[in-house]
């Protein structure tokens, strides 16, 4: 066997400017394993990245591959990897943290200074993400599937992470409501984990009412809300306005009652005006989960919060996830909605990957079907899936 | 100081005089006459107040923020006295105490019955009634009167070790010690760093609340030096950071102005040579965007701001570095179930005894300037909104006593 392999990567040059190219990958040190790369989920930062060769303010300074919600086939492993063997199927936890400071002592490795996280520009040399057909990633970071789970649901576990860990720096209790703010991939993942947890009412609220339909009618919430469009100039008018949503969310009637003020609103879309609106839909004592990414810097009714002790609690990422979500999906918990029915738009192959973005860049597709997660699938002949 | 234990015990009176705020700064003295006594209630002969800044606002403005005064209103909440009559069920409802018990008041009644009452959170109970607040009406008066019919469970007796001054204080302690409770998770090994910013009484509060709490270094920031002084020098802040007072106009500069002061801050050093680095939490007890802005800068990932100030209702903040860095803003108001360990608190520092392995310093300290009898409240009133006193002494509680020692 050849010390290395040569493998195709999608790299992206400038905004939209992708390039297929070919990369040397030599085999897996001791501890890591290779991996033909089979389904990557297309995430919003990566569209962000794709658009604009930067994410907020982290600009892309060298090329870079893109994807990081993905699963894929074993080939190789390191001399050192007794878990893992060529052929097993595995979900990529793509954030490799040091392992050493006191937030990876604490178990907090989501917010570790020196993360290296595939696909973000944010540390120089990048690490490239797994938009390639095969890459060497340590084993440790590799979590095995069953049977039960396709490498599509493998890819899933990524963004079901997002959700579960919003999910327990929320410490949702049993019978609590809860608010959805985006009915996107996140929120109604957000939405699927509380149920789960036995949330006693999950309202998923969106501008567009066929994704919060979606979200009902799948399963994801109990109940669904449709934002009225407004464009508010004034911080008083947009106040004014949030707290009209608030009020109109608190009436939607679910099983004979009003919804009231919620125990936990999940803010899943980074727009300001949800996050007013999360506020005022709050009940006293409750939190308000900061998910979305959106704008950095926004004007907050301070003291709506302050009278109430409504907690805004930033969420990033996650950790410590990865076996619970496979557990989760692979179990048979009947509250949890089939999340395969997330994948609503499918591009084979690295050269699709521009058409994979721009489907991903919409919000329906040319037949009319919403798009929620743009899945890319890369796996060659020789992969089994 | 009026002793304890001293006043002869007194029948119930139905009569109380004290300051009505008519107008903003038009005070008047009063004489109204009260209920009978409730079953439920005690009779309390008020000794000590000391003032708050909502007090303030409300003489100087008639309001306070959006609570507008409706009629005449009593002011005064942070308060002690000693029982002088009790009502027919109170043996039941508090069984140890007895006319002639000091106590100190807690002035916030709620309803006992929502899910917030049943769930350790009385404090934003809906139908909480906040003697001296604009907030409810018929207004629910003020301490800043001789006596008030209490609800007996709303009483708190103090130990030998409490006089009536410092029984006043362990109100805006109780705000200090919720405000430290609503961290996450308490400090590690006795070994947490926080920053305090604001170092007047609520930001002092903190601190100590803070140390008792295991929060072993504190740094204060402030852009008044001789509060800082003051607080250094009294052990409440083990280091201390000057603010330099506002600038910044646009957006843009405002943050980046707020960066700078929590790169200045991460950059100080502890007396051990130390850096400060990011602080495990931050107290941000002055309500000022700035500060808030610099509270997010200034924390670790994963910390948290507690926001014990109130100042304008809104705030321009950097939600992205919130959401990237998990830091999360927890609003913290007013407090619950916080007297006995108040009263633990206030008790070690006073006698200096140890506790959980923590030497306090003295909250007597925080008194600062003495007046005595209703008559003096509008001259206390004038002395509390100033910083400085008339020698330049630091005025951090202004205190009014009913009887001169």
């Amino acid at each position: 066997m050849s010390s290395t392999t040569q493998v195709e990567a999608s790299v992206l040059h400038g905004a939209k400017d992708l390039r297929i190219e070919q990369r040397l990958l030599p085999l897996p040190f001791d501890s890591e394993v290779q991996i033909a790369v089979s389904a990557t989920g297309l995430c919003g930062s990566d569209l962000h990245y794709y658009s604009h060769f930067r994410n907020g303010n982290i600009i892309v300074r060298e090329p870079l591959t893109l994807g990081h919600e993905s699963a894929g086939v074993v080939t190789a492993t390191g001399a050192a990897v007794t878990d893992l063997q060529p052929g097993d199927r595995v979900a990529l936890e793509v954030g490799l943290p040091c392992e050493a400071c006191e937030f990876c002592a604490q178990g907090r490795y989501n917010i570790c200074k020196a993360m290296s996280f595939r696909s973000s520009a944010k540390s120089v040399p990048h690490a490239q993400g797994t938009l390639q057909t095969r890459i060497n990633h340590p084993a440790r970071w590799c979590h095995k599937l069953p049977d039960a789970l396709s490498l599509e649901h493998g890819a899933l576990i990524e963004p079901l992470s997002v959700a579960m860990h919003a999910r327990s720096r929320a410490a949702l209790k049993e019978g609590s409501t809860v608010l959805v703010l985006g009915a996107g991939a996140v929120g109604l993942l957000c939405g699927a984990v509380a149920k789960v947890a036995g949330a006693k009412t999950v309202l998923i609220a969106d501008i567009l009412p066929e994704r919060t339909e979606f979200a009902v009618k799948n399963g994801f919430a109990d109940a669904s809300f449709t934002v009225p469009m407004a464009r508010p100039k004034t911080i008083e008018e947009k106040l004014e306005y949030a707290q009209d949503v608030a009020e109109k969310i608190r009436g939607v009637q679910v099983a004979g009652g009003s919804v009231g003020e919620v125990d936990v609103t999940f803010e899943c879309t980074g727009v300001e005006s949800c996050m007013h609106t999360a506020i005022y839909s709050t009940k006293p004592g409750g939190k308000v989960m900061i998910i979305g990414m959106g704008t950095p810097i926004q004007t907050i009714p301070i003291s709506a919060a302050s009278l109430k002790e409504v907690d805004l609690v930033g969420v990033f990422r996650y950790a410590n996830t990865y076996p619970a979500a496979i557990e989760l999906l692979a179990g048979k918990d009947e509250r949890m909605p089939d999340v395969s029915k997330l994948v609503t738009q499918r591009f084979s192959g690295l050269s699709n990957i521009p058409a994979a973005f721009d489907m991903a860049g919409k919000v329906k597709d040319e037949q009319g079907n919403l798009v929620l997660k743009v899945m890319v699938n890369t796996s060659s002949g020789e992969a089994s899936s | 100081m009026p002793p304890k234990g001293s006043t002869p015990t007194q029948a119930y009176s139905q009569e109380s005089k004290g300051q009505y705020l008519h107008r903003a700064k038009d005070l008047r003295i009063e004489t109204r006459s009260l209920p009978p006594l409730a079953p439920d209630e005690v009779q309390v002969t008020i000794r000590s107040t000391t003032l708050c800044g909502s007090d303030l606002h409300y003489y100087t403005h008639f309001a306070n923020g959006d609570i507008l005064v409706r009629e005449p209103l009593c002011l005064g909440h942070e308060s002690s006295g000693e029982v002088t009559s009790l009502g027919a069920d109170v043996s039941a409802i508090h069984p140890s105490l007895r006319v002639g018990d000091s106590v100190a008041l807690e002035v916030g009644v709620p309803c006992g019955d929502c899910d917030k009452c049943q769930n350790q959170r009385y404090n934003v109970c809906p139908q909480l009634r906040f003697r001296s607040s604009g907030s409810k009406f018929p207004h629910y008066q003020g301490t800043l009167q001789e006596r008030i019919n209490h609800p007996a469970s709303w009483v708190h007796k103090l130990p030998p070790a409490l006089d009536y001054e410092t029984g006043a204080l362990l109100e805006p302690l109780s705000v200090a010690v919720h405000a430290v409770r609503r961290l996450p998770e308490p400090p590690r090994n006795n070994l947490g760093t926080c920053l305090v910013f604001g170092a007047g009484a609520v930001g002092l509060l903190c601190s100590i609340a803070a140390q008792a709490a295991g929060f072993s270094k504190i740094i204060m920031a402030d852009i008044d030096g001789s509060r800082l002084q003051f607080a250094q020098s009294n052990g409440y802040a083990t280091a201390t950071y000057a603010v330099k007072p506002g600038r910044g106009a646009t957006v843009e500069e405002k943050l980046s102005i707020a960066k700078e002061t929590a790169e200045e801050i991460a950059s100080a050093v502890w007396a051990d040579s130390q850096g400060v680095g990011r602080l495990d939490a931050t107290f941000e007890c002055t309500g000022v965007e700035s500060c808030v802005q610099a509270s997010v800068y200034a924390t670790k990932p994963g910390g948290s701001v507690i926001l014990v100030g109130l100042g304008v209702p809104n705030h321009i903040l950097p939600v992205s570095e919130m959401m990237k860095s998990e830091i999360s803003l927890i609003p913290s108001w007013r407090y619950a179930h916080t007297y006995p360990r108040a009263i633990e608190i206030a008790a070690a520092s006073v006698t200096g005894a140890v506790i959980d392995g923590i030497k306090l310093p003295d909250i007597r300290k925080l008194i600062t300037h003495h007046f005595y009898g209703i008559g003096s409240v509008e001259a206390a009133m004038k002395t509390a909104q100033r910083t400085k006193d008339e020698n330049d002494g630091v005025v951090i509680k202004v205190v009014i006593d009913s009887e001169t020692p």
